[in-house]
């Protein structure tokens, strides 16, 4: 009844290649977007920024980056963690020795092309191997890569304890400072990092970041690109022979990928964490944003938020629900039911829609169509 | 420069003017490369039967490992819950055909995959549950001591010729596999996987006899005879001797492949015979000779072996042999090959799929309760025994999926390979580096042969 598409037409090219074709899809991504801008600013605490919106955001992003990987090229990458700490070490060289006056927004960019190229260089072997073989062979970047930052002392700034910290910076750094060429928009200039900066700055900083790359990763893999990923992903061999170049192809998916996975980690060091060590980026980080994919659906934008949305929220909920329920058990112990849970629920979700959750969706954009009529 | 110094040419000479200690480090590693080869035999087993790629391995082994020590501290002994843990981890196995195999018949490898990795955080919070998850000590009555058989007089020709043994062991089964390969690819038709010596192998003999005839043309190296060897002398003259290894192996390479055209040319038209049996007897001979000259080495020269980690190789080795023999010589074994070589042939010869699974599962469960009995043994039940898993990746890799000489093989270089570098490479570089050495080299390796050592050869078709 409300979800009726009858009456809509589309009179023009634009109209019909539109994101989102029906207008009920655009007054519900409109109002979440200002709801996303607007309600948790006003109405929410600290905790659920810290522990949940932001993370949200984050793991998004590591999502979608890893969604054009996996998704949409076909390329299995176990290595995300090793790439998003590639971001996360990045940012910190950049803002204390190379760039300390350049804005964080900058240096999110920035880091997200130093991921990116480190991603083509592990990506290389994809060029060889496939399927599991690939998987396991990006393992290996996942263990290089965290050794290599725990280990050479440059990449921590010779600090004793090995951690990284972010240092505090503005959004568009010294620029609109006062002193700076743009010092007139000093108020659009809030300082985003370390735990001096608030919450809703870093949250409405993440949010942004998050809306633009999305909004840049549906245009890509709905276009020239994203058609040549996903023809490499169906069969690598038939793409080559209609002329599209396997090498580009899959070397362009590994750097676009690793710079969402790398801005991720960026965000996960300044925006979230604010100091970090190797272990941040263990394997499990890698699985974790896996499962995100495919909980999520693979090949779908919308998947990597709603597979985000479930791995952070899911261990939040178990946390707060168990004790909830009343169950009198120490604190091991309840952490031991929340990992069976967590895994029975990725088990139970696998089984009931190994499409995801954005095959659920459709399933229900498809049943609310008909409802309440039967046909 | 002195880094370059310290990483191509130190750990060489220290590896020439040590060889005692070197082979001291390649028993180690052989003997903790077992280790990783049981490990992942449990995940060869199961990809070929049910193309599942099991993550939850790892987990099963920590699973095992604290079921078994759960009961031994109720009061059941050694044996007795050895059994019943076997028993349990059947009935897992029943379970997760049950619960969810069963419900994930054709699905994508990636989203088994990840059922299983679901799989591992359930059986980790299981087993933590059930048992607790305080660090626990498996004691299995064998001492964790150096074996000191040093003194032992061992006439020095029985050495020589475990040693003899041994190398010729490995040596022909190498060349046995490539036999076998040049003659399947003989048969198939495919000429350039039977043309005995390519340009690049030619290119590669002569460069290596080259670097080994260089050595007489600078003069005879008297570096090793007089006094303390310069470090560049010691350095040229193990690169003339890898020269000539090299040269020696291509050729041994190339008389391989033209053995194996021959016998294709031969009995044209009639297909090989299955050689895995001969393949397992062969590997299990080698590992026999190769461990007894490790312990006659090891007797003469006072190394100091550990009782313990005999004791694993020994029954990895005849759990290597068993299996091989279940698969080989019973009905339920030629089922399991049936149903790896092709599901719906198998199918529609009135094999069940479904038992098979409960199977391969339960067998890749009894795997997992031995390493877990080893590792457990070794290093104490405890949350980190699950990561062995991650260990077990880059054997696979290296080894194929879907071999199990490949298992054991690739476990083998894996353990000697990360031992190795981490003693003579890794104070150059930092150290620590045996938790990524192991996929570096199952990448490099991978770049060479995408299919493993023993991978089926891939054949991609439009």
């Amino acid at each position: 009844m409300l979800y009726r598409e009858a009456g809509q037409f589309k009179s023009t090219y634009a109209a019909d290649q539109a994101i989102f074709p029906i207008a009920q899809d655009r007054w519900l991504v409109a109002a979440l977007l200002v709801a996303a801008y607007l309600v948790p600013p006003l109405f929410l605490g600290s905790y659920w920024f810290n522990a949940i919106l932001i993370p949200f955001l984050i793991f998004s992003m590591a999502a979608l980056g890893l969604n054009i990987l996996v998704g949409y090229c076909g390329q299995i990458s176990l290595g995300t963690g090793g790439f998003m700490a590639v971001g996360a070490y990045a940012s910190y060289k950049l803002t204390t020795v190379f760039f300390p006056d350049l804005g964080m927004i900058f240096i999110f960019l920035l880091s997200g092309l130093v991921a990116a190229a480190v991603g083509v260089l592990f990506g290389l072997p994809s060029l060889r191997i496939k399927g599991f073989y690939l998987a396991v062979a990006t393992l290996a970047a996942q263990f290089f890569l965290t050794w290599l930052f725990n280990k050479v002392p440059w990449f921590f700034n010779y600090n004793s304890n090995g951690t990284i910290e972010s240092p505090p910076r503005t959004l568009f750094g010294s620029i609109m400072e006062p002193g700076g060429a743009l010092e007139a928009l000093v108020f659009l200039n809030p300082l985003v990092t370390s735990p001096r900066a608030s919450p809703e700055a870093k949250y409405l900083f993440a949010l942004t970041l998050v809306v633009v790359f999305a909004l840049i990763a549906k245009n890509l893999v709905r276009g020239r690109i994203g058609r040549s990923w996903m023809a490499i992903r169906d069969m690598d061999i038939a793409a080559e022979l209609i002329g599209i170049r396997p090498m580009r192809t899959k070397l362009l998916a590994f750097a676009v990928s690793s710079f969402y996975c790398g801005v991720a980690g960026a965000m996960l060091l300044n925006l979230y964490l604010n100091s970090v060590e190797t272990q941040a980026f263990a394997i499990n980080v890698s699985f974790d944003v896996l499962f995100m994919v495919i909980i999520g659906g693979l090949a779908s934008i919308l998947g990597s938020f709603l597979g985000a949305g479930f791995i952070v929220l899911m261990p939040i909920f178990l946390t707060n629900f168990l004790p909830a329920v009343g169950l009198p058990v120490d604190t091991a112990t309840q952490r031991h039911i929340e990992l069976m849970l967590f895994g029975g629920l990725m088990i139970f979700f696998l089984i009931v829609e190994p499409h995801g959750f954005a095959r659920l969706w459709q399933i229900g954009k498809e049943k609310l169509r008909l409802w309440p009529y039967p046909h | 420069m002195d880094f370059l110094f310290s990483i191509l040419v130190e750990p060489w000479i220290t590896i020439l003017t040590g060889p005692l200690f070197f082979g001291e480090v390649v028993i180690g590693g052989i003997l903790s490369g077992v280790m990783y080869s049981l490990v992942a035999l449990g995940f060869v087993l199961i990809y070929k039967a049910s193309g599942v790629f099991n993550f939850a391995q790892g987990v099963m082994v920590l699973f095992a490992a604290l079921s078994l020590v759960g009961l031994m501290e109720r009061g059941v002994p050694l044996l007795l819950a050895v059994v019943l843990t076997g028993l349990i981890m059947l009935a897992l196995a029943f379970v997760i055909e049950r619960v969810i195999l069963r419900h994930m018949v054709n699905q994508e490898q990636i989203i088994l995959f990840m059922a299983t990795i679901g799989l591992t955080y359930f059986l980790e919070g299981f087993g933590e549950t059930l048992w607790g998850s305080d660090v626990k000590a498996l004691d299995i009555g064998i001492p964790d001591l150096p074996l000191n058989v040093k003194g032992v007089t061992i006439p020095n020709p029985l050495v020589v010729t475990a040693f003899a043994g041994a190398t010729l062991a490995s040596l022909a089964i190498l060349l046995m596999w490539r036999v076998r390969a040049a003659r399947r690819a003989a048969e198939e038709g495919d000429g350039a996987a039977a043309v005995p010596v390519g340009p690049f192998g030619l290119i590669v003999a002569v460069l290596g006899l080259g670097l080994f005839l260089a050595r007489f043309a600078f003069g005879p190296d008297a570096a090793f005879i007089q006094g303390k060897p310069s470090k560049t002398a010691a350095f040229l003259a193990s690169l003339s001797w890898a020269g000539l290894a090299v040269a020696l192996a291509v050729a041994l390479d190339a008389a391989a492949i033209w053995l194996g055209r021959r016998q294709a040319q031969r009995d044209a038209g009639t297909l090989a015979p299955p050689l895995h049996y001969a393949w397992f007897l062969a590997l299990g001979l080698a590992g026999t000779l190769a461990a007894a000259a490790g312990v006659l080495w090891a007797a003469r020269s006072g190394i100091l072996i550990n009782s313990f980690e005999l004791f694993a190789a020994a029954m990895a080795a005849s759990l290597v042999i068993v299996l091989a023999l279940f698969f080989q010589k019973t009905r339920v074994g030629r089922a399991l090959r049936a149903v790896a070589d092709d599901h719906a042939a198998a199918l529609s010869v009135g094999i069940s799929l479904r038992g098979i699974w409960v199977i391969v599962w339960a067998v890749a469960g009894l795997v997992a309760l031995a390493a877990g009995i080893i590792w457990g043994g070794k290093s104490g039940v405890q949350f980190s025994l699950s990561l062995i898993a991650l260990k077990a990746l880059p054997v696979l890799i290296l080894g194929g999926f879907t071999s199990v000489p490949g298992a054991i093989v690739g476990g083998l270089i894996i353990g000697v390979g990360e031992k190795v570098a981490e003693v003579y490479w890794g104070p150059a570089i930092g150290g620590a580096i045996e938790n990524w050495f192991a996929y570096m080299l199952a990448l490099v390796f991978l770049l060479v042969r995408p299919q493993g050592l023993f991978g089926e050869k891939i054949i991609e078709r439009v």
